[in-house]
């Protein structure tokens, strides 16, 4: 095996960024400081947080531009690293820039955040490091224990990510409601993976595929536990995508918590745990002996999906709520790409380009949603964005972007994408869940526009508060890039689909 | 054709510079603003001679890679059809900006309007210039969506808010119907082009997919054209400012339903079912149209039901497909833009200085405003049928047209007259008498009329006099090639204003003096309004509202159902999605066959069993915590037992160290907590009984489906042969911990080391409170 580490720049990196994010604040404050037994509180707090945010996004972007540009040279040929457990190089170079970017945008927008909010900012920022890493090795991973062990990289941090703004008791419940149902989850998954283990001997992901090339029909038991195996691999990653009816923790814990948290999870976990179903399945989907079961367990669940978060969108008064629930239904779509596939890497393009957009789409509405979040209120109800536009013009001109693209209407990039997963429904044959689907994605206009209406049209039952101005810069960033890419890319979508195209490659 | 993109682009770009326009040329920004359609207007003229050459048809690529994986290119295609309906986009465009300018004189939002007007303008040439099925669609969408923003435009009155969202949902559900169809016709013929589709109509009229794509299609057209059942938003959308309605809902937006259907009749038309359907829905549309105008005294809800009517007309021509009624429908098309847009305007000139829309009040205004009831006049003589005007020409043609179809000549020419009376009297209720009739009290007009009020009708009515006078004007060049371009096949068209006395002049004499009748009988009609609320189960307004409820309660029962908060129901829900899923994967598999099953339990193994299972009821019912957890170490140790009995007994240790350790940890814990109270109902309880009885009769099904398992090679057999080799040892479970699996160990270790310093920090904690 020849390792060469410029295939793991980027994690490398991150983890460097990690170790200083560490040992600055802990130079500033004892890590022990609670064994001691002085209690004495640091005297300023503040410019502790000021610190780590500037590390942590500063150090992003250097991680970004070394990725960016040493990992250039790895995007010809990918390798296989550490005996088979990660695949770098290659398309998946597209994938950690994109998953990269997402994490860049996020300590945009909570730049702001954690210091309106006293969030202590260094163990935010390092949470979100590790759960980055996570995304980043998971999306590479080659290896069901890497898979297990990047997932769990991913989400743990997450689960105190969303329990960090601690004084809350909604916060509190969200996050302990998260955190017992992600264990369920897992604990699904390690089961799938140790079905799928024990029939094969091997925990390599394309050995496992051969392996199911070979499965006799015959043998009806080694069928089982193979099917059986992949079920429960696929309800632990349904419940990392929320799909419906493993969503529940979504509309809570996006409410729960910070908002450029729920957006880091909304994107930058779900892309990623995208990539590994489609790894996973967009390989089994190849095989007779099972791609009937599964095409139709995915257009069952993915209409699932989008029936009901697009229905209960609607009826929902607080927009992360809203925006959770249009996640769900999001997901739905990604998921409904899957149902004709059958080893199809246009299908795979498709739900990646979705994937990558919607990162941006997402990223503006909270973007958005943390603009208007002052010191002592959160911006999150209907009501709070009532009449908006006439203060703040420009917000409410990037949250109708936004709205736009994740309604899927043109010029967006959320059309595009929308108009390629219908084309794969259409020539998979999938002619009435093509239907529901597009029915549902009408019904999902109504709460999309309901936003703009409400910004624009309404007149606020009370005056617009003013927002604290400091430090808005950063936001603004996030909410430009991402407005610029939706455009853009929504009327030029060509290099997003060869990006998503070289990806997709890669999970083959 | 690069200058027409140029077009189509400067309307759009146009719209960002329209606030530092307006501030610069502040009262004449709208005439400013016109120049632009009005050049673009120009220039698209230069375009009449040369698609009146049948085969010269534009068609421009400008990306020829936009979608390069799926086809779709974002082209242009000029042909006579399109041409009428840019001429009329961009020159009715151009008096409305200028119209609007005066009418909405010092409103707040004047530039907001201007965009929201230019954004439309722009999106309408692109639906009727785009040359590709997906673009096109784009557009349409972008219609419907700038027509919201227009219609609610008096965004602080809660009726336009509605009318704008029904109008944006009914139009939006139609656009979507149309991208479905769209791409059923892009996988049957391979191309979204319509230069490529043109040709091969055939394809998609023999394939299996004709009827859906059709349904799909006139879904979309019969909704942006207010179609029965469909045309009740566009009565909302009267909400609007005048000149919006106007300009979308009279001379542009809602006519690209009809673009659309005559676009796609080379494709879909002559068939059986185009017939039918096309024809049957135009002229129900027709008639519900006219019949509804007629009680109304508001001059807008006037004109939109006419217009609806007049939409029904269009579509029931196009249904027929002959060319005699094609040409009739392209005649039709422009005559009706021209008087029903001028009359709009006159209404809203009307409303603006008066301050009442109310026909049974407005009277002799001739004196007030003289220019205005000179363009009233001359739409409501064209709007009859009065010669010379073009409406007479146009008049004459539909019934030319209604008698010479095949299917029931009679019943669809009576219709048409029927419809044609009924503008009669509109025309004579809108256009003349508010100007004419003499009142008691003549409403009071604040002011001169501006202008910019009178130019726009007065310029549309006067076209449709000298068209009138000078039919082949138009005829020769553009309605001979947009019939052409409908027909797929070339035709020359010459128009003539007299044609002597013929039955379809004597039908026209007929229905001018049916129609003068009934303007006389207006106040009959009017009082018997009631009589026509047998029509208004016909107006879906209510089953829409009530549809929008119905799914709001369902989004409700959903949440109480899915989404209740409480993390059991959650739990409850992904167990038994998790059991159901195991259980079709085992059914579908292997079905439920253990005929291979031996039942050959040994004695122990069924004390064992029956220990085990007691143990467990036992945990269930007991009140005291602490037997509770020692009922469940008696089960752990059960399982203990069996691994032994099953040969596997360093299993069977690790398996008896942790029950032990757990049963030790409960107790802890559980010493400080209070006896078990029963909180929950025998409801509750019998719930979770059916749902833990599910999974474990699953989980049983599952082993016994797959006892007879062949599994792969156990790893065993690797560190038996590499243990000595590799690690030099010979206790196989010391090399696997300290040498194979030394990561393994040292992770272990750090992890119970970082937990120990974890309680031991809360435990100082604890202290530093109790010493505060």
């Amino acid at each position: 095996m020849n390792f060469d580490p410029i295939f793991l720049i980027g994690e490398f990196s991150l983890v460097a960024l990690i170790v200083i994010l560490t040992l600055v604040d802990a130079m500033r404050k004892p890590v022990f400081a609670l064994l001691g037994s002085s209690a004495e509180i640091t005297p300023d707090i503040e410019s502790r947080n000021r610190q780590a945010t500037w590390i942590a996004g500063i150090g992003l972007v250097i991680v970004a531009a070394v990725y960016f540009i040493f990992g250039k040279a790895t995007s010809g040929e990918s390798v296989s690293l550490l005996h088979d457990s990660l695949r770098a190089g290659g398309g998946v170079y597209i994938g950690k820039l994109a998953i990269i970017g997402a994490g860049i945008l996020t300590i945009l927008l909570s730049a702001r955040y954690t210091m309106a909010q006293s969030i202590p900012a260094a163990d935010y920022y390092l949470l979100l490091c590790f759960s980055l890493l996570g995304a980043l090795t998971l999306i590479a991973a080659e290896n069901f224990l890497m898979i297990f062990l990047s997932l769990e990289m991913m989400s743990i941090p997450i689960y105190a990510l969303v329990g960090l703004k601690r004084y809350n008791s909604r916060v509190g419940e969200s996050a302990i409601k998260y955190l017992l149902l992600g264990g369920l989850s897992s604990a699904f998954l390690l089961l799938g993976i140790s079905f799928i283990y024990g029939m094969t001997g091997t925990l390599v992901v394309n050995d496992v595929l051969t392996h199911l090339s070979q499965v006799s029909q015959t043998v009806s038991s080694e069928m089982l536990l193979m099917g059986l195996g992949l079920v429960f691999i696929f309800v632990g990653l349904a419940f990392k995508v929320s799909l419906v009816p493993f969503h529940a923790w979504t509309p809570d814990v996006y409410e729960g918590a910070a908002t450029p948290v729920t957006s880091f999870m909304s994107v930058a976990v779900k892309l990623a745990a995208f990539a590994v179903i489609l790894k996973i399945f967009a390989g089994s989907l190849l095989f007779p002996a099972f791609d009937p079961l599964f095409s139709r367990l995915f257009a069952f669940f993915a209409l699932l999906t989008i029936i009901y978060g697009n229905s209960v969108a609607i009826v929902q008064k607080n927009v992360k709520r809203m925006l959770a629930y249009s996640s769900i239904a999001h997901a739905g779509y990604m998921a409904l790409a899957l149902a004709p596939m059958g080893h199809n890497i246009e299908a795979v393009q498709a739900v990646l380009f979705y994937g990558i957009g919607y990162i941006a789409m997402n990223m503006l509405a909270f973007g958005v949603l943390v603009y208007l979040t002052y010191r002592d209120k959160y911006c999150e109800t209907l009501e709070d964005l009532t009449g908006i536009a006439r203060k703040y013009p420009g917000a409410a001109a990037v949250m109708s972007v936004a709205m736009f693209s994740l309604g899927g209407l043109p010029p967006a990039v959320g059309f595009v994408g929308k108009v390629q997963i219908f084309l794969q429904l259409i020539n998979g044959k999938f002619y009435a869940t093509a239907v529901i689907a597009l029915l549902f994605s009408m019904v999902a206009l109504y709460f999309y526009i309901n936003v703009i209406v409400v910004m624009y049209m309404k007149e606020p039952e009370a005056e617009v508060a003013n927002i604290d101005k400091k430090s808005m810069l950063p936001v603004w960033l996030t909410l430009g890039f991402s407005t610029l890419f939706i455009l853009i890319l929504g009327i030029l979508p060509s290099p997003l689909m060869e990006w998503s195209l070289e990806w997709a490659k890669m999970l083959f | 054709m690069i200058v027409v993109t140029g077009a189509i682009l400067s309307l759009f770009i146009i719209t960002i510079f329209i606030p530092v326009i307006s501030r610069i040329f502040k009262e004449n920004a709208g005439k400013f603003l016109a120049i632009l359609p009005l050049s673009i207007f120009a220039y698209l003229t230069s375009y009449i001679p040369k698609v009146c050459i049948a085969s010269q048809v534009q068609t421009y690529h400008i990306l020829n890679s936009w979608f390069p994986a799926l086809g779709i290119n974002f082209s242009l295609y000029l042909d006579g059809l399109s041409l009428i309906f840019s001429l009329l986009i961009t020159g009715i465009g151009t008096l409305i900006v200028i119209y609007g300018s005066g009418y909405l004189h010092g409103h707040q939002y004047l530039t907001r309007f201007y965009i929201y007007l230019f954004l439309f303008m722009a999106s309408m040439l692109g639906v009727v210039l785009a040359g590709n099925l997906i673009t096109i669609f784009i557009f349409w969408e972008l219609t419907s969506f700038t027509s919201y923003l227009l219609i609610g435009f008096k965004n602080e009155s809660e009726e336009s808010r509605w009318a704008a969202l029904q109008a944006l949902l009914v139009t939006g559900l139609g656009g979507l119907a149309l991208l479905a169809g769209f791409v059923l016709i892009g996988t049957v013929s391979g191309t979204f082009e319509i230069t490529e589709l043109l040709n091969n109509g055939d394809v998609i009229r023999s394939s299996g997919f004709y009827l859906p794509i059709l349904l799909l299609i006139l879904g979309g057209a019969f909704t942006k054209s207010a179609q029965l059942p469909f045309h009740f938003w566009l009565v909302g959308a009267m909400q609007a400012p005048t000149p919006v309605s106007a300009y979308l809902h009279s001379a542009t937006m809602v006519k690209a339903g009809v673009y659309l259907l005559a676009r796609m009749h080379p494709l879909l038309g002559n068939t059986g079912e185009w017939h039918y359907i096309v024809t049957f829905v135009g002229v129900a549309t027709m008639l519900i149209g006219a019949l509804q105008a007629l009680p109304q005294v508001d001059l807008k809800k006037l004109l939109a039901y006419t217009t609806i009517s007049a939409l029904g007309t269009l579509t029931m021509l196009l249904g027929f497909g002959t060319t005699m009624a094609i040409k009739a429908a392209m005649v039709y098309l422009i005559v009706h833009s021209l008087y029903k847009g001028a009359l709009f305007m006159v209404a809203g000139a009307v409303d603006h200085e008066t301050g009442t829309r109310d026909v049974q009040i407005l009277g002799g205004l001739v004196k007030a405003m003289p220019m205005t009831a000179i363009a009233a006049g001359l739409a409501a003589l064209s709007m009859s049928g009065f010669p010379p005007l073009l409406g007479f020409i146009s008049k004459e043609l539909l019934y030319e047209a209604n008698l010479y179809i095949e299917t029931a000549p009679l019943l669809i020419t009576i219709a048409g007259i029927a419809a044609n009376v009924a503008n009669v009297t509109v025309a004579a209720m809108v256009g003349i008498c508010p100007f004419i009739c003499s009142k008691d009290q003549i409403p009071a007009t604040t002011h001169k009329t501006p202008a910019t009020l009178w130019t726009g009708p007065l310029v549309l009515a006067f076209s449709g006099l000298i068209l009138g006078l000078f039919p082949d004007f138009i005829a020769f060049p553009l309605i001979s090639s947009s019939v052409t371009a409908i027909q797929a096949e070339q035709h020359i068209v010459h128009l003539k204003l007299w044609h002597g006395v013929n039955v379809v002049f004597l039908l026209s004499v007929l229905t001018l003096i049916l129609g003068i009748a009934l303007y006389f009988a207006r106040t009959f009609l009017r009082r018997n309004r009631e009589r026509f609320r047998f029509l208004s189960p016909i107006t879906p307004t209510a089953l829409f509202k009530k549809g929008l409820d119905a799914l709001l309660s369902f989004a409700n029962l959903q949440t109480r159902l899915l989404q209740n908060g409480y993390l059991r129901y959650y739990l409850i829900t992904i167990i038994l999605s998790v059991t159901t899923l195991i259980l079709i994967q085992i059914l579908r598999l292997c079905g439920l066959d253990f005929s291979e099953f031996r039942f050959d339990v040994t004695f122990y193994e069924l004390i064992l069993v029956l220990l085990m299972v007691g143990a467990t009821f036992l945990a269930l019912s007991t009140r005291s915590r602490i037997t509770a957890v020692i009922a469940l170490g008696v089960v752990g140790y059960g399982v203990a037992t069996i691994f032994i009995l099953f040969g596997a007994p360093d299993l069977a240790i690790t398996q008896f160290l942790i029950e032990t350790l757990t049963v030790i940890l409960f107790l802890l814990v559980v010493y400080h907590l209070p006896s078990f109270t029963k909180i929950s109902s025998r409801m509750t309880r019998f719930r979770d009984f059916i749902v833990s009885a599910s999974v474990g009769v699953v989980m049983t099904i599952l082993v016994l489906s797959t006892h007879y398992l062949q599994l792969a090679d156990s790893v065993s057999n690797y560190f038996n042969e590499n243990c000595l080799k590799m690690a030099h040892g010979r206790n196989i479970v010391n090399v696997i911990l300290v040498d194979f699996r030394a990561f393994d160990t040292m992770g272990e270790i750090t992890v119970l080391s970082i937990a120990a310093i974890g309680v031991f920090a809360i435990l100082k904690i604890r202290t530093k409170q109790k010493d505060n």
